[in-house]
């Protein structure tokens, strides 16, 4: 893709690019003025977006409907409403209503699918064959299953962890510290993507590497 | 009294380094992959092709779910995994549906930038009712979900432009769970477990997830359990996919990149451990 010769879009991407300066000059450099106009800059273009989003969701998923008929609606604008009672001292009691709403249809949806997918869905990907089509298939499934067993058996708390339990609540520790060993490096790579993004944009902004 | 100054051997001298001077090694890293590319080999791993096999077997009139949750702030890890489902769906003349949900409020900036890089699907020969929707933003969370996946007329009565659904000829038989094909979940946070949770347990509707990559390992237990079909972990697993739809794009570019800050990263925890070790043998720890 060629350099942009809209001058709309070059004044865009050359705003970002001094963003994203500004935004880094706080690790590169020290705080600045320039950092805190780049995040003051973000959190209110964000805050402005969500905004939109909510009222446009609102009117396309509740007001318009009520328009054309179909009152129920009416009671649901009045709960969300009431929310914003948390404003006023004197009747932020009646705000806890939809917010008690809010929670128990979540919870209820969320309930229904939890013993399936979190408990029983786990469960099945622990239960695998020790001895499956190639030998590393096999060790692979011994290792899963020896560290899932030892990791829950970790959190038995009844029972002071010395003997028999204590050696393998050992192997549990170290297994759980392997996986947040591995939760850290793809937090690593989560970060390095987003950096590496900026600075692919900064390189083509500037002309270093082509658009 | 004359000051004694402190010796500090090169250990030491590590340990207190200004931690902005590594910040700038970490750019200079980063960066030079991207103006001269390595081309590292990528490796396909299985999920990465079970997500592509799922897709290449998609039938003519089968029709996607393309539920976007997560936000432009993660579009660095979201984006490149979408751009190359999207060439995929392109190629094979697969219909899908657009909407949004969860984190995904700025979700028309992400539509415009997948779109500006894979091309409008008018581009490609698609009709819009026909071949493809676009629904917008559902609130609720996992009740809206669960809401559009039971009855979707209920969540959603009109496109983001306003029209009738049923004046869309391509949702005339999509309206529960089991009408999907394919439900594809880009996400940033724990949304991608709605969509196990209440289509593909439920109903074994196949469920493909693209998710940032502190979720990867949350996810392989649902991929050993067989409720999810497949899923592209990050930049990795976009990579993966760009390789096997023969589409290079920048999550094959920016893989260089990622390999390098992470040698450098192991390189740096060596380092520090060994000068901690050498303090401690010395008792200065």
């Amino acid at each position: 893709m060629a350099y942009p010769t809209d001058p709309i879009v070059i004044a865009g991407i050359w705003t970002a690019a001094v963003m994203v300066i500004c935004t880094y000059s706080y690790p590169l450099y020290k705080e600045t003025y320039l950092w805190r106009l780049a995040e003051h800059t973000y959190i209110g273009t964000a805050t402005a977006i969500v905004l939109i989003t909510a009222i446009r969701t609102l009117i396309k998923s509740s007001v318009t409907p009520l328009m054309k008929g179909q009152t129920q609606f009416i009671l649901l604008i009045i709960l969300g409403l009431l929310l914003y009672t948390r404003f006023l001292p004197k009747y932020r009691h009646i705000g806890r209503w939809p917010i008690a709403w809010i929670i128990g249809v979540g919870l209820a949806v969320a309930l229904r699918g939890i013993a399936t997918t979190d408990v029983l869905a786990n469960l099945r990907a622990g239960i695998l064959p020790i001895v499956a089509e190639t030998p590393l298939v096999s060790f692979n499934n011994i290792i899963i299953i020896i560290t899932t067993f030892t990791s829950l058996i970790y959190f038995i708390f009844t029972r002071e962890h010395t003997g028999a339990l204590g050696a393998t609540t050992k192997i549990g520790r170290y297994a759980i510290m392997t996986f947040l060993g591995s939760y850290y490096g793809n937090i690593i790579m989560a970060r390095f993507s987003l950096l590496i993004d900026r600075i692919d944009f900064l390189l083509k902004v500037f002309g270093i590497i082509p658009f | 009294m004359a000051k004694v100054e402190e010796k500090k051997d090169i250990w030491t001298k590590l340990e207190t380094i200004d931690q902005r001077i590594w910040y700038w090694i970490l750019i200079v890293v980063l960066a030079a992959p991207l103006i001269r590319p390595l081309m590292l080999p990528i490796t396909v791993t299985e999920e990465t092709l079970a997500a592509y096999d799922v897709m290449d077997a998609i039938p003519p009139d089968g029709v996607v779910m393309v539920f976007i949750g997560a936000g432009a702030g993660m579009w660095p890890e979201v984006m490149p995994a979408m751009v190359a489902v999207m060439h995929h769906m392109y190629s094979m003349n697969t219909k899908f549906v657009l909407l949004a949900g969860a984190m995904a409020t700025d979700y028309k900036l992400t539509v415009e930038k997948m779109f500006s890089e894979t091309g409008w699907p008018e581009e490609h020969g698609y009709k819009y009712g026909e071949d493809w929707a676009y629904f917008g933003f559902f609130a609720g969370g996992e009740s809206g979900f669960v809401g559009l996946v039971e009855d979707f007329r209920k969540v959603y009565k009109v496109d983001e432009y306003g029209a009738d659904i049923e004046g869309l000829p391509l949702m005339k038989n999509i309206n529960t769970a089991t009408d999907w094909e394919v439900i594809w979940s880009y996400t940033s946070g724990l949304d991608w477990i709605w969509p196990i949770r209440h289509t593909s347990i439920p109903y074994g509707v196949p469920v493909l997830i693209s998710v940032v990559a502190p979720g990867i390992p949350e996810v392989i237990p649902w991929l050993l359990s067989g409720d999810i079909a497949g899923f592209l972990g990050s930049t990795k697993g976009a990579a993966e996919y760009e390789q096997l739809i023969k589409t290079p794009g920048s999550a094959s570019k920016n893989l260089d990149a990622i390999n390098l800050g992470h040698i450098l990263l192991m390189a740096t925890v060596a380092l520090g451990n060994i000068a901690f070790f050498v303090r401690r043998s010395r008792g200065e720890v």
